[in-house]
């Protein structure tokens, strides 16, 4: 789908969306509500039972930081989750096996594309350290890219080089 | 990895030295400056202050004012229901409370006479710099001190409402600061300065809040004068009066803070240099205001109707539950975040129709928003009174929430599918804006192009870098990163750029890029904004 497209179907939504809340604002008689299930804001009326003043039951402080707890493990799991297959996807992308433990030569030839200096890594890359100059040889059998890597970046115009391998 | 004709190959630096040695590059770059100065540096160059921005601040500021001048001009006309009553409401004397209420009750007239003394500085703060005709740099100090006394009165009501009540408003800065860090962090392509973001959230804080609640204080006894009808010795009709009073208020306040949030929507997307001004920029600024605002309103309702659970079965945990865990992204957070991506959809279009209908459907979403969550919330919740035990586990972690959610959720989706579209076409454009750099220059070269425009891929190689090189190099690689996207967002927005100040921005950027290639460690002083002339 095309940017213009998009924009003009959420714009779309947005007005369906309004058009039906609207009604159901008009539609609704603004008069005071009787408290029912435990309110939550200011339009929310309160029903005065003196018969059973103090007794009534509330939506207690314990039970809703029960709901607290739950909703912080579920977002730091989903968080966790999510950046772990971010992590994937970017490795499957880079033709990276996951669980490998040397660096892959495909953050290898990027990290020197950088031209960051960087110290020693914690294990060394597979097959020992590219040579200084003249940039790192292509593992043998070349870079696998079940995901294409390096996608082609052409020049404007121009052809792209063939991917190595 | 092979290089192809005419490739000119990856820099040839690798080498496993300490950083800092033996090294090819650009010479060092600007000394660090320190404290207070490179504070002011860090606001200079995120703020614009050039003659314009400062016009459109002034204009903005004074429809606010305006819009708090025509709720007190209301009230002065209202009838008056009661004999003797004051003739602005807010100064009505009822039993004297003591405490925090007495206190906060105090407010409205306090901000009354500071909002008062804040217009007449401010009119005199104009008077002089028309008068005077002061240099450059005098104008903009006397501009942002009229800013300050105009807008600054209404900052009272939300700080004396954390200053009462600093337990509930601590309670409420964890959720609020993952939810600004998720904001942050969210942004793949062209963040918004940090500067920005916090800025808005001071603004849905302290302005929002403080003038909403100031202009709703008015707007009750503005109503009851019109509703009442003197039955003061009928308890009954005078609580069904101020019953009344009370739900047109909250219609009241979703129209004031939709127009207020929006006012600072406008302002911060004039008055802050950033590169891009989409859907997704108006979105995160949007949001952020609706955080702010959320902040202080939640701190206020935790207290109170903790306060009031004898008479509404509502604790003030059960109040911290649903705004501020499982209801912390609705309410204000996506109504704003709604409203800001209809002036970000504005700021876009090309046509002025275009313009005022996408703010407009912004606008209006908002405001729907906010008062279909008070009244139909309510509504429902009476509906389901019959058949749901009120109190109970059910009920606290399931009905009530699921009640005051529901009205929100259609918001929720539209600011969410609004963010999908808008990050989807960021990463278009980033793709292209950062084929076309690595095409033209040595800023960002191929083999790093595909890293950059993809974000698993750049997420992969940061933590893959960190667990083998460790965290200085992971940070060293993030910040060049990061000054990259920056040079493809300029890109993005200059795609032909020949010469003048948008040709030395860009300079700037990739020569910003090259010192973090040599001198990892160096923090460079500042960024070059979008139109920052460097000194």
């Amino acid at each position: 789908m095309t940017r213009r497209p998009a924009r003009r179907a959420t714009l779309h939504l947005f007005g369906l969306l309004l058009g039906t809340l609207f009604a159901a604002l008009l539609i609704l008689p603004l008069t005071p509500q009787q408290a029912s299930a435990c309110d939550v804001s200011y339009a929310y009326r309160p029903s005065i039972d003196l018969e059973h003043f103090g007794r009534t039951r509330t939506c207690s402080t314990g039970t809703s930081l029960v709901g607290v707890a739950l909703v912080s493990v579920v977002t730091v799991g989903a968080l966790t989750a999510t950046g772990f297959l971010v992590y994937r996807r970017g490795a499957a992308t880079a033709g990276t096996p996951p669980g490998r433990s040397a660096p892959a030569p495909a953050l290898a030839a990027y990290l020197q594309a950088t031209g960051l200096p960087l110290p020693p890594p914690n294990r060394p890359p597979a097959g020992g350290y590219p040579p200084p100059a003249g940039g790192p040889p292509p593992p043998a059998g070349g870079y696998p890219s079940p995901g294409g890597y390096p996608p082609s970046y052409g020049r404007p115009g121009g052809g792209d080089a063939a991917p190595p391998g | 990895m092979t290089t192809g004709p005419g490739d000119t190959g990856p820099p040839r630096r690798w080498s496993p030295t300490v950083p800092g040695g033996g090294h090819h590059g650009a010479a060092g770059g600007p000394p660090q400056a320190s404290g207070v100065s490179a504070a002011r540096a860090a606001v200079r160059s995120a703020v614009r202050d050039d003659a314009e921005a400062r016009a459109r601040a002034l204009l903005v500021v004074r429809l606010t004012i305006a819009l708090y001048l025509a709720e007190l001009l209301l009230n002065l006309l209202r009838p008056h229901v009661q004999p003797h009553e004051p003739a602005l409401s807010i100064f009505e004397r009822t039993t004297r409370l003591s405490g925090s209420v007495g206190r906060l009750l105090a407010t409205p007239r306090t901000v009354f006479w500071l909002v008062l003394a804040g217009i007449v500085a401010g009119v005199l703060l104009q008077v002089l710099v028309m008068a005077t005709r002061p240099d450059e740099r005098r104008a903009r100090t006397l501009t942002w001190l009229t800013v300050a006394v105009v807008l600054g009165p209404f900052g009272l009501i939300p700080l004396t409402v954390i200053a009462e009540y600093p337990l509930q408003a601590l309670a409420c800065v964890p959720g609020t600061a993952f939810a600004l860090a998720l904001l942050h962090f969210g942004q793949r392509f062209s963040r918004i300065p940090a500067m920005m973001l916090l800025a808005a959230f001071a603004w849905g804080a302290l302005v929002v809040f403080g003038l909403g609640r100031a202009a709703s204080n008015l707007a009750f006894g503005t109503l009851y004068g019109f509703m009442g009808d003197g039955a003061q010795s009928d308890l009954t009709r005078l609580a069904e009066r101020q019953y009344d009073a009370l739900d047109v208020v909250v219609v009241h306040s979703g129209v004031v803070n939709a127009l207020v949030v929006a006012a600072g929507v406008a302002l911060l997307l004039v008055l802050f240099r950033h590169r891009v001004t989409d859907a997704v920029t108006g979105l995160v600024v949007g949001a952020a205001i609706g955080l702010g605002y959320n902040l202080v309103e939640s701190t206020l309702i935790i207290r109170l109707f903790g306060t009031l659970s004898a008479f509404t079965g509502t604790t003030g945990g059960f109040e911290y539950w649903v705004r501020q865990s499982i209801g912390l992204l609705g309410g204000q957070v996506a109504f704003g975040a709604v409203l800001g991506a209809g002036f970000g959809l504005a700021a876009q279009a090309r046509r002025r129709g275009g313009r005022t209908r996408a703010a407009l459907a912004g606008l209006a979403a908002a405001i729907c928003g906010a008062i279909a969550t008070e009244t139909l919330a309510a509504w429902l919740s009476r509906i389901v009174h019959d058949h749901v035990s009120v109190g109970g586990p059910l009920d606290t972690l399931v009905v009530s929430p699921f009640l005051w959610l529901l009205p929100q959720a259609p918001f929720i989706v539209v600011a969410v599918l609004l963010l999908a579209v808008g990050t989807r076409a960021r990463a278009a454009a980033a793709r292209d804006a950062v084929a076309a750099e690595a095409a033209s220059g040595t800023a960002i070269t191929r083999w790093e192009a595909p890293f950059l425009a993809d974000p698993a891929l750049r997420f992969w190689s940061l933590v893959s870098t960190g667990r083998l090189y460790g965290r200085g190099s992971a940070l060293a690689l993030r910040r060049l990163q990061l000054a990259q996207l920056d040079l493809a967002a300029w890109r993005w927005q200059h795609p032909g750029v020949l010469d003048g100040p948008a040709k030395e921005e860009g300079d700037r950027l990739r020569a910003r890029v090259m010192l973090l290639r040599t001198r990892p460690g160096i923090r460079p002083a500042a960024a070059p904004r979008p139109g920052q002339v460097t000194p």
